[in-house]
């Protein structure tokens, strides 16, 4: 088959490295991407994009944490060379605080972020409320910059993108050959998941340029993580909101826990309010599928459902899609060839 | 009971807060005026980064080691206070880096969190096999300075801008105690053929994803010859110049060539920083601080200096430790004065 035509539906970080992923590996496709959104108004834009993963109960751990690996490995090289800037990629240290010790005390990603080890009971001091805490060394991918950069690179190799709303895979059945599905929160209606679920985030991005070290409560619901430009404040975890509206409430209620973690977070000047669904599942979807419709048949890949952990798992899933696109473009050979005959 | 405080740098500004903090009450006479030719933005203390760092060998200088120590702890408390921020004063962490084990530094207790890099740590660092991570403290004199003064204008001490030419000139005035925080021009009041400068230059830069102070050492070029780049709260300084007995204030195009390849190579995305400031000056080296009273006579009276100086490239690091111990220095004064002359009042 001469140049497969891909289309990857959704333009946020798991639709952009995945066509990455797919142009490295099958130079000879033609990967366009579709997507209502793209950066700056992406689920990605509001996320921190902090390399700690949160574990899905329904992938296998070893799974997890090869795509946690690959996923740090891949940005860790970018960090340490001239394009780190232009890609928004930084490494950040800093805590993670536990007001009783958790039950793990030894994640299963200690051993791919960088010197992690306990706090020691000075550092500790600076957080009374709190009586566990683990110091590391990790990768943090600033949006917008990370995903315009991903986007120039894709446009260099060729990759076109549209803004379309893609009501139904199917759509794309005559124009192209492999459809992957990395739709975020969008698969909910897009592909009718009913396991597929928001968790509604809401976050303040704060001038605050004298923070240089992450904070967070083990409890994932207070953090500190500080960007380029600006240090971004969480958060919360609201299961089943569908709500993007920012509320006011619960932006004073994020200010005062981070407050009360960094006290100097009080001279923060210029708010800014965001809010993201994150695109939660029991297991990050990433399977093969073959719609057919009277005797058309449309492969497609799904990478959708990484919930509280798109960065942390973005470039391993991607290169797994990628694979998976693979087998379909072969198998489409296959029965092209078998056509023939 | 008059206190004339030359020099507005760091250690003037705190020297003269901590004794008046500690003594005004006790000495209702007590009037404090400063004198200094440059004040903050112009002031050694203002070119500094503001890292709290020691060298790395403290020469057996067991005092200043714990001056360093007092100074830390003092920051560390103010870390959660509203002041924090109008201070300059905030948490960073970061990397010391080698080419060869070295042993640990005498302040690695008084730091947080230090320890040794792992491999994969030492992958960031091509050429460098051995190093610490640790987290400090970071106060930037342009902030603290300005913050200094308006505590100590509170107080209502004096500030003048003139260049001192002698002690006598203050005794002159009626000046019961000199308290001399010159820094690198000490040797113009009075002859020290220990003080030397330690010419430095830096680059300031936009790099704000750089979050950690990272500082190179190389055995062979001695302290602060060698890369380092530690990111402020608004800017990143670059350096990596020392060069002892060299008073040229002047910004050196060879310098800035060497700190902007080393820097670049050190952390590659430097490469895309723009380049906003440039800074040069000296820092006030000795092989010891000099923190100790001097009795000055002068006609038949007497009068006292406490001095100050000599703090090299870690007065922001000892700043608040000498400046107690220079308050204590004057608290011994004080004492002195009393035994001398009983209150006459009672007669």
């Amino acid at each position: 088959m001469a140049a497969p035509k891909v289309a990857v539906v959704g333009a946020g970080v798991v639709g952009l490295s995945t066509a990455m992923c797919i142009v490295e590996t099958y130079p000879s496709c033609s990967v366009t991407i579709l997507s209502d959104q793209f950066s700056p108004n992406t689920t990605s834009d509001v996320a921190a994009g902090m390399l700690i993963p949160h574990t899905h109960p329904g992938t296998p751990i070893h799974v997890q944490k090869q795509w946690f690996k690959d996923t740090f490995a891949y940005l860790f090289a970018i960090s340490n060379s001239a394009e780190a800037s232009e890609a928004g990629i930084h490494l950040v240290s800093g805590w993670q605080v536990f007001k009783n010790t958790p039950k793990e005390e030894l994640p299963f990603w200690s051993d791919v972020v960088l010197g992690f080890r306990p706090m020691s009971k000075a550092e500790l001091q600076k957080f009374p409320q709190h009586r566990f805490g683990q110091a590391f060394t990790t990768l943090k991918c600033d949006c917008p910059p990370y995903l315009l950069w991903l986007e120039k690179r894709l446009k260099a190799t060729g990759v076109q993108m549209y803004t379309r709303k893609v009501a139904d895979l199917w759509d794309l059945h005559s124009e192209y050959n492999v459809v992957v599905n990395c739709a975020g929160i969008g698969a909910h209606q897009l592909v009718g998941d009913e396991k597929l679920f928001p968790v509604r985030g809401q976050v303040l991005r704060v001038h605050a340029p004298w923070v240089k070290n992450f904070i967070r409560d083990g409890d994932g619901l207070t953090y500190i993580y500080p960007g380029i430009h600006r240090v971004t404040l969480g958060g919360t975890r609201t299961e089943g909101s569908w709500s993007l509206s920012p509320d006011p409430g619960t932006t004073k209620d994020i200010f005062d826990r981070c407050c009360s973690l960094e006290p100097s977070l009080r001279g923060a000047e210029d708010v800014q309010v965001k809010v993201g669904l994150r695109p939660s599942r029991q297991c990050v979807r990433l399977q093969r599928e073959l719609l057919s419709q009277g005797g058309v048949k449309l492969p497609v890949v799904h990478n959708y459902g990484h919930g509280s952990g798109g960065f942390s798992m973005h470039r391993g899933t991607a290169k797994e899609a990628a694979r998976l696109v693979g087998e379909c473009i072969a198998a489409l050979e296959g029965s092209s060839s078998r056509a023939k005959l | 009971m008059r206190v004339a405080v030359i020099g507005a740098g760091v250690i003037g500004l705190s020297t003269a807060l901590c004794i008046h903090e500690q003594y005004h009450s006790l000495v209702p006479s007590l009037e404090m005026e400063v004198y200094a030719d440059r004040y903050t933005p112009y002031t050694t203390s203002d070119g500094a980064a503001g890292l709290w760092q020691p060298y790395l060998s403290d020469h057996g200088n067991l005092q200043e080691t714990v001056w360093n120590k007092e100074t830390f702890d003092y920051l560390l408390r103010h870390l959660g206070s509203p002041a924090a921020k109008e201070m300059g004063l905030f948490l960073i962490s970061g990397y010391n880096l080698f080419t060869q084990p070295v042993p640990d530094p005498s302040w690695k207790n008084i730091v947080l969190g230090f320890r040794n890099l792992t491999p994969e740590e030492l992958e960031l660092f091509p050429g460098y096999s051995y190093g610490w991570f640790n987290t400090a403290l970071m106060l930037e004199c342009r902030s603290y300075l300005p913050w200094l003064t308006k505590r100590l204008t509170q107080r209502r001490v004096k500030f003048f801008q003139k260049k001192v030419e002698s002690f006598q000139e203050m005794f002159a005035r009626g000046v019961d105690v000199v308290i001399n925080c010159t820094g690198v021009r000490a040797g113009e009041l009075q002859p020290d053929s220990e003080l030397q400068p330690g010419r430095g230059q830096i680059i300031k830069v936009v790099a704000p994803w750089v979050k950690h102070f990272i500082i190179t050492h190389d055995v062979e070029s001695g302290v602060y010859n060698s890369p380092y780049v530690i990111p402020g709260s608004g800017l990143t300084v670059l350096g990596g110049i020392y060069q002892h007995g060299n008073w040229n204030e002047e910004i050196s195009t060879q310098d800035h060539k060497t700190i902007w390849e080393n820097c670049c190579r050190l952390l590659p995305a430097l490469q895309k920083a723009k380049i906003v400031e440039e800074w040069s000056g000296l820092r006030p080296a000795r092989p010891r601080v000099r923190l100790e009273r001097e009795t000055i006579h002068h006609g038949h009276l007497q009068a006292e200096v406490i001095h100050n100086y000599g703090h090299g490239g870690f007065g922001i690091t000892i700043h608040w430790g000498c400046a107690m111990a220079a308050a204590r220095l004057f608290g011994s004064i004080l004492q002195e004065k009393k035994q001398a002359s009983p209150p006459q009042s009672r007669l």
